[in-house]
């Protein structure tokens, strides 16, 4: 197999990385081993951490005091990185197929959303599910639907929670007004809740032809009880056709729909997922499902530092007679844990060509994980700041601080210095670096 | 801070500190908590494990009016740490028999008095062919084993069997191909905090007032004499007093420091030397027996099946830091891991969610090592052991003796204060242990799943009815708020208003919730907007907060074994954990 660009990993990384190599007139091909964090995120990006009741800042200004605060964050890396951003997001959102996101560039206010659990979330970009339920819009009465029979949403504590938040939140001077929140029960799924015990369960259901309509014409009944300007679902509105639904609903019963951020893993997260391959279909690049390792002789490990080589290949699949790839450059994008690009196991190494896990800003060696973790564990924890190290071209280093190889790249999540967690940029990285992976492996 | 009675007991006007108190018909709470305050008690026991549930549930049941203190719920302390081992007391075999033969038949009545909370663990112990010499291992641990199979009737125990290669094999494929032959021997097991929470509820059906969270800070001493405690309630930090005749130190391992609090040097009298075990929890079921193996320095250590996982153990080293804050060391967890991994490789391999850890309160003592009978407990009554009086301790106290350890002590007690009726813990059952539910008949016609109703039965007993009727509605009995570990919306809520549940912590000991595979990603969330409306977060901000804590204590029993699959694991366990508790939008 050839091609110019091999990309490691697809997801958000990975894919905007192919994306951009493509657009550079490249051949490129993704492959991966299956869906990482990407498909279990809510799709919503934050570029920076802001405090929901904190003062009102754009993305720019979030990143700014980001960059003050981390010196080993992956955004200082790039030189200009408030515009470096503005690029890569405008250059996904415009974007083959559909680009899952929708909402502010840097320079707006982020969107101020919803959870399923009652609490307020602040994303720079969100799928269009989510961007219809801007709370900075204002709503005078905000309805909760009830879904009877589920019985993993609990509208009455969601709502009383929202209602808490938004009260907060005004009181912060976040929103000019608190909203009314009413619960609106709606049933439709009752007959079948034995079954759904999951949020993507209920949503498959809306997916079935002649669904549509039924739930709509559902809405209408409930609204007629209680109207509100804004209805705001759990995330269960489809799997497929999600901004279909919410039309029709929107349409037929005159009201705007939205979804609430989810706080768990659920179809939002499939949706994104699947958003992205489309753009990589539509854009002519092939993803192959397989696990890439490093060719025979090629792990970092193996070799001395202190030359600067080419990657020729990487062997593709697990099994008696893997294929090899080649190409003129690779980027990895394979994510850290959950993605499969940093491996538990001892000593720390990255899991395609065995490039050294930096944390704390040295490279670990056999570290025990319980040695990275303090005891909040929402608090920074070395343990998921935990990757690679790059130079200014993204170039992972080896142990002797300099690039292995002049032709790879890494991305996203597998970059080391940025806990999503605590400092919300976990998103924001990854479109970053994978378009300046992208960029870059393009002009190799 | 004003040491004030009545700001003790009003909050019983809010809602249910301790909500135990308010079962048995007492309609007002306020009244009874605050007469009962008042007038001294004849005796308080402090401590919520096996052996101060159980004394103060013996000394209620001879008509004794007892408070029952406990500063985290009941059986968060060692109990809740051990392996839950109702064992016949084997490895007194080789010393003293009489000791053995009173072990086992303890444990048949523990067994008789708590049967749904029984089960049957049967081990295997492999002789491997690394051994050098296998066949006359297997016919030592054999004999051995025919010594304990004559106590085994009194326990209502399996004789051993001897089991050649390939049918241990046969019964238990994972095994290294390395097993020559093995012996089985059966115990039983059994849910410690569950023991706990059936005593306790014994103990205040039977007119004492139990409270948990509520922390013994300090003794009432009037001319050296021990007259009372001064308590604080340690979630919302109100702070009271009781006086009794008798004041009873079961803290285990926190034995020494509550003696301290005398200021009279009573802990001289109650001297430790704690031995910290550890256990690591696996994400599976490996096997369906325990697996007993060797360590490198000649330890026995074993894996067995537990409800959805598979629980390792255990370590013994000297520990010297605080009981409150018992870390998992690397070592030990390597420790463990090697010697399983010898007799059944898979276990080395597997995904490890979480560990936990404990202090064996063991007597201080260097002498004669094969005295085990006095190095497994002693019961010090301090007015003859140099001061003061109206003290009592116990040190040790296997789980196993917990019953016949409570009478010991309560033996004393009542002694102490001139009562004279007889020990009733032997024959009576514990709630929930009256007789045999059938879960099938139970769930007919109902939509409760038969998995999870068949552990709120175990956990229950007889008390399954009430259990189900606490859902929302009949609507809801069936829904499940834990699946990794079949947990009832219905029994989160039972927890709240039955079993004093005031923390998600406590539901998970008390229940199980969140203790499975992803500990609490899925469900810890739902619990604690469940545990709001119980009204039962008295003193937390928010359930948010109340969710927090979960997430910390999760975490604490987590990262000290992180390791290959686990990683992935956690990382997305943490994801879900910050989203679910940024509600109440942080500034
Ligand atoms: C529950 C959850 C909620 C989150 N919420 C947010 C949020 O609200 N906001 C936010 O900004 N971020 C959030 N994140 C983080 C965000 O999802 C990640 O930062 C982002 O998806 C990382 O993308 P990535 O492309 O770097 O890695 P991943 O999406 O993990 O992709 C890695 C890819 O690499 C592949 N791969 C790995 N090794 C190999 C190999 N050897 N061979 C072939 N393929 C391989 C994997 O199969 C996968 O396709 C959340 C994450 C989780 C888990
Ligand atoms: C690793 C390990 C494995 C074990 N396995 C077994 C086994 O399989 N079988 C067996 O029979 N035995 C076993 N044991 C021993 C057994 O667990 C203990 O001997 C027994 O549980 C001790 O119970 P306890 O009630 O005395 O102490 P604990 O259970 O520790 O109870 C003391 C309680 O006092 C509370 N407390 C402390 N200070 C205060 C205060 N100031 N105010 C209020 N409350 C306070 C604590 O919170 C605690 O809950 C094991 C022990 C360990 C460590």
């Amino acid at each position: 197999m050839k091609a110019d660009v091999a990309v490691i990993g697809g997801g958000v990384a990975g894919t905007v990385a192919a994306l951009r190599a493509r657009a550079a007139g490249r051949q490129v091909v993704v492959l991966s081993a299956g869906w990482g964090a990407s498909a279990l995120t809510s799709g919503c990006v934050g570029l920076a951490h802001q405090a929901i009741c904190g003062p009102s800042r754009t993305g720019r200004e979030a990143v700014t005091a980001l960059l003050r605060t981390s010196s080993a964050h992956p955004y200082n890396l790039v030189p200009g990185v408030t515009n470096a951003l503005s690029e890569a997001i405008r250059f996904f959102r415009a974007g083959p197929a559909s680009p899952p996101l929708r909402g502010a560039s840097p320079d707006d206010l982020p969107l101020l959303l919803a959870d399923d659990r009652g609490g307020l979330r602040l994303a720079d970009l969100a799928a269009e599910s989510h961007a219809r339920g801007d709370l900075r819009k204002s709503h005078a009465t905000i309805g909760v639907v009830d879904p009877i029979g589920l019985s993993w949403f609990q509208a009455h504590s969601v709502a009383k929670g929202l209602s808490r938040s938004l009260a907060a939140a005004c009181s912060a001077g976040v929103i000019s007004a608190a909203p009314n929140v009413a619960v609106v029960g709606l049933d439709y799924f009752r007959r079948q809740s034995d079954s759904l015990t999951t949020a993507t369960d209920s949503a498959r259901l809306l997916d079935v032809e002649g669904a549509a309509a039924r739930f709509s014409a559902a809405i209408g009944e409930a609204l007629a009880l209680a109207p509100v300007d804004l209805l705001l679902f759990p995330p269960l509105i489809g799997v497929d056709a999600t901004d279909a639904i919410l039309d029709r609903i929107e349409a037929e019963n005159k009201v705007v729909c939205a979804e609430m951020v989810g706080t768990s893993p659920g179809p939002s997260g499939l949706r994104f997922q699947r958003a992205l391959e489309a753009m990589l279909a539509h854009a002519g690049v092939p993803i192959i499902r397989a696990r890439v390792s490093a060719a025979p002789d090629d792990c970092v490990a193996a070799l001395s530092g202190g030359r600067t080589r080419t990657l020729a290949r990487l062997a593709c699949g697990d099994g008696a007679a893997p294929k090899n790839v080649e190409a003129r450059a690779f980027v990895l994008a394979s994510g850290r844990y959950i993605g499969g690009g940093v491996e538990g196991t001892r000593p720390w190494a990255e899991g395609v060509l065995g490039f050294p896990i930096a944390a704390r800003g040295e490279f670990l060696e056999r570290e025990s994980s319980a040695a990275l973790t303090r005891d909040d564990p929402f608090e920074a924890q070395s343990l998921f700041a935990a990757g690679v190290r790059v130079d200014a071209e993204l170039r992972p280093l080896a142990r002797d601080r300099r690039p292995l190889y002049a032709n790879v790249f890494a991305a996203g999540d597998l970059l080391a210095g940025h806990d999503g967690v605590v400092d919300g940029s976990a998103m924001g990285v990854a479109l970053l670096t994978g378009h300046l992976a992208g960029r870059n492996a393009a002009a190799i | 801070m004003t040491t004030s009675l009545d700001l003790f007991c009003e909050q019983s006007a809010e809602k249910p500190v301790a909500s135990l108190r308010e079962q048995n018909g007492e309609t007002d709470g306020t009244e009874v908590a605050a007469c009962l305050f008042r007038e001294p008690f004849d005796a308080i026991v402090i401590g919520g494990g096996c052996n101060g549930t159980g004394t103060a549930r013996d000394l209620a049941l001879r008509g004794v009016r007892v408070l029952l203190v406990e500063k985290s719920t009941w059986g968060a302390g060692t109990t809740g740490a051990s392996s839950g081992m109702i064992h016949g007391g084997l490895r007194y075999l080789e010393y003293d028999r009489e000791v053995t033969r009173k072990s086992c038949l303890d444990s048949g009545y523990i067994q008789k008095i708590a049967s749904h909370l029984l089960f049957r663990i049967p081990f295997i112990m492999p002789v491997l062919r690394t051994d050098p010499h296998p066949d006359r291992t297997l016919a030592l641990v054999e004999t051995f084993f025919e010594a304990y199979d004559k106590f085994q009737p009194l326990k209502n125990g399996k004789p051993h069997t001897r089991l050649s290669r390939d049918e241990v094999l046969a019964l238990e494929p994972g095994l290294t191909a390395d097993v020559y032959g093995a012996v089985t021997m059966d115990e039983w097991g059994i849910d410690p905090f569950r023991l706990c929470v059936a005593n306790a509820i014994s103990a205040m059906e039977s007119g004492a007032v139990v409270r948990n969270h509520t922390e013994v800070t300090g003794f009432i001493v009037e001319a050296g004499r021990v007259v009372g405690v001064r308590l604080e309630d340690t979630i919302d930090h109100r702070i009271g007093e009781a006086r009794a005749r008798v004041v009873v130190n079961t803290t285990g391992p926190w034995g020494m420091r509550t003696a301290a609090l005398a200021r009279t040097g009573a802990e001289r009298a109650v001297r430790m030397r704690p031995g910290k075990g550890i256990h690591l929890v696996l994400d599976r079921r490996l096997s369906d027996y325990a697996v007993l193996a060797t360590t490198l320095d000649a330890r026995a250590v074993f894996v067995m099946p537990h409800e959805n996982s598979s629980t390792i153990g255990t370590t013994d080293d000297d520990f010297f830091g605080s009981p409150d804050r018992i870390d998992v060391l690397e070592d030990e967890v390597e420790y463990l891991l090697e010697a399983v991994g010898r007799v059944f490789p898979s276990a080395s391999g597997a995904r490890i969610t979480y560990a936990f850890a404990g202090l064996r309160p063991t007597i201080f003592e260097f002498r004669k090592i094969e005295d085990k009978l006095t190095r497994d407990h002693r019961i010090v009554d301090h007015e003859v052991a140099g001061g003061p009086a109206g003290l009592v301790s116990m040190i040790g106290g296997k789980l196993a003796a917990y019953r016949l350890m409570s009478e010991e002590l309560a033996d004393l007690v009542a002694e102490k204060i001139g009562v004279a009726a007889p020990c009733r813990t032997a024959e009576l059952p514990l709630p929930g242990g009256e007789r045999e539910i059938d879960v099938d008949a139970l769930v007919a016609g109902r939509t409760i799943p038969l998995a999870a109703a068949g552990r709120a039965v175990y956990r229950h007993g007889t008390r399954v009815a009430d259990v189900l009727g606490a859902a929302a509605s009949e609507s809801r009995v069936g829904i499940v708020a834990c699946a990794c570990e079949g947990v009832l919306e219905a029994e989160v809520r039972y927890g709240c208003r039955k079993e004093g549940v005031r923390t998600l912590p406590d539901l998970a000991r008390h229940t199980r919730l969140g203790l499975g595979a992803c500990q609490g990603a899925r469900c810890a969330a739902r619990a604690a907007d469940v545990l709001e409306e119980e009204g039962a977060l008295v003193g937390a901000p928010s359930s948010s907060a109340a969710l927090r804590e979960f997430f910390v204590w999760r975490w604490r029993e987590m990262s000290a074994v992180l390791a290959g699959a686990q990683l992935a694991e956690a990382e997305l366990w943490r994801w879900i954990g910050a989203a679910s508790t940024r509600g109440d939008n942080e500034s």
